[in-house]
């Protein structure tokens, strides 16, 4: 593991983050800025790192990132091909082996109709490493589940709650089976690499031995294509969004799919115009809404909604709009007849990429 | 055929030395497959260098001369482009010096032999002339 992370980096720079990449599983982002020190996010703080690679927390003692560096890096990461990455360098990400996501930014260069023709000159990387959390679902699974059938879940979540940490690990266990749950086929639509973390198209994380993954393929788009041609039994998605992704998240669940997704969103209710777009709320697609949260900077659970009581709450704001009703109205749910209080708050241990 | 594996299937280079490697003959079939699994082994070392170190090696029972050597590792020197067509065109270019190299030695060649065989004949005239 700790091989993966300094393989990122090219042999004169390796012994710099030979540090680093021993507490790797500590790490949560390394960020590099032409001219500027060298950050690394750690356990939730950030550290510099002096011109041996140590961890400091003085900035006057920090290593700063030297002109052509980067452009170095970036030729490194891409196996001195970077015309084979081009796509990637468009997106302004790469997923790198072992499953980390490298952000670039720089000089953009637009085409004639507008669109992103590439990234040149690029002085800022943003390296997340990638954590697989193993058992992260462990606690919300049993909710998913009606005797063998799944409920179709909603996952809603502010930037940095682990909701594609809990995503990753509710399609494993799904996938393998689990708690005495028959192993399901899943098919997997990673649009931005990050469940999966797919590197050649392989998976890096562990999605389970029944996930197909389509990798880095528009989610609307990937989720038609696996209905054709995979047969799910239940469509996995991260970050719902446009008119479209609901538009074939309807289609998937008229096919009889189990969907299980994710939205940004603080709580129920800001996500309740989205799902309108899509008319999933009329139609009452989802039967399960998590709503993720922090804690203490640990992830947590916040809220678990059953439909009827999910519902209830997003259509009362179509009478009663935000900043009158307040967050006051959202301290429990139902799940089933369980009443999940703020007090029985879920902890998931995700901690890692959004 | 790098240069194919490059334009058609957008091959990363070390990917395209695999494949050239798997259709070429000796003496460069081994060298090309070295180079794919030193870039694989992920050791650190930059591409250009790899190709270099595996050629210069395979290069050493050629007899090829200093400057015909560096035509042939010009390409893998460079940094590779952001766009295809441009990474293509680098290589056409080193592939195109390294025609016109063939082509001046074979002329050179060609007027070698006709000067060794004019000189064949009069030497062979001049011991004639000799025994008369």
């Amino acid at each position: 593991m700790e091989q993966r992370l300094l393989q990122l980096f090219p042999v004169e720079r390796r012994s710099f983050w030979k540090q680093t990449a021993r507490v790797q599983e500590k790490v949560e982002e390394i960020r590099l800025r032409t001219g500027q020190p060298v950050l690394v996010k750690r356990q939730g703080q950030e550290w510099y790192l002096d011109d041996n690679g140590t961890f400091t927390d003085r900035p006057e003692r920090a290593y700063r990132v030297k002109a052509g560096e980067l452009e170095e890096l970036l030729q490194h990461i891409c196996h001195y091909s970077l015309y084979a990455f081009a796509d990637e360098v468009r997106q302004g990400f790469l997923t790198v082996a072992g499953g980390h996501r490298v952000g670039i930014a720089g000089q953009v260069v637009l085409d004639g109709d507008g669109s992103v023709r590439t990234i040149k000159n690029v002085h800022y990387m943003n390296i997340r490493v990638a954590h697989q959390v193993k058992g992260a679902a462990d606690r919300i699974l049993p909710y998913l589940y009606k005797g063998e059938d799944l409920k179709n879940t909603l996952i809603i979540s502010p930037p940095g709650c682990g909701k594609t940490t809990l995503l990753r690990d509710l399609v494993r266990q799904i996938s393998e089976g689990s708690g005495g749950h028959a192993g399901k086929c899943v098919g997997l639509v990673d649009e931005r690499s990050e469940i999966a973390g797919s590197y050649l198209g392989q998976p890096q994380n562990d999605v389970g031995s029944r996930t197909d993954v389509l990798d880095a393929c528009p989610k609307a788009l990937g989720m038609m294509m696996l209905l054709r041609s995979m047969a799910p039994e239940v469509v996995a998605v991260d970050e719902l969004g446009g008119e479209d992704d609901m538009k074939a998240l309807r289609m998937a669940a008229s096919c009889g799919c189990r969907i299980l997704a994710t939205i940004h969103g603080e709580d129920i209710r800001d996500v309740s115009e989205k799902l309108q777009s899509g008319n999933l709320l009329r139609e009452g697609l989802f039967e399960l809404f998590l709503v993720l949260s922090r804690e203490g900077g640990k992830p947590v659970v916040k809220q678990i909604y059953g439909k009827e009581e999910a519902y209830a709450q997003m259509a009362g704001r179509d009478h009663d709009p935000v900043g009158k009703s307040g967050a006051g109205t959202l301290v429990s749910g139902t799940v089933s007849g369980q009443t999940k209080a703020a007090s029985e708050i879920v902890r998931h241990p995700g901690d890692a990429h959004q | 055929m790098l240069i194919s594996e490059v334009r058609y299937g957008k091959a990363t280079l070390p990917e395209g030395c695999r494949s050239a490697g798997r259709q070429a003959g000796p003496p460069f079939s081994v060298p090309l497959q070295k180079i794919y699994e030193k870039m694989q082994e992920n050791t650190g070392d930059a591409f250009g260098d790899v190709f270099c170190s595996c050629m210069k090696e395979a290069m050493e029972t050629m007899p090829l001369t200093k400057q015909d050597r560096e035509i042939f590792l010009r390409f893998a020197a460079k940094n590779s482009f952001a766009e295809e067509a441009m990474q293509v065109k680098w290589m056409e270019q080193s592939r195109d010096m390294l025609d016109r190299t063939i082509l001046l030695l074979e002329e050179k060649m060609e007027d070698k032999c006709r000067i060794a065989v004019g000189l064949g004949a009069m030497s062979g005239l001049l011991l004639i002339i000799i025994l008369l």
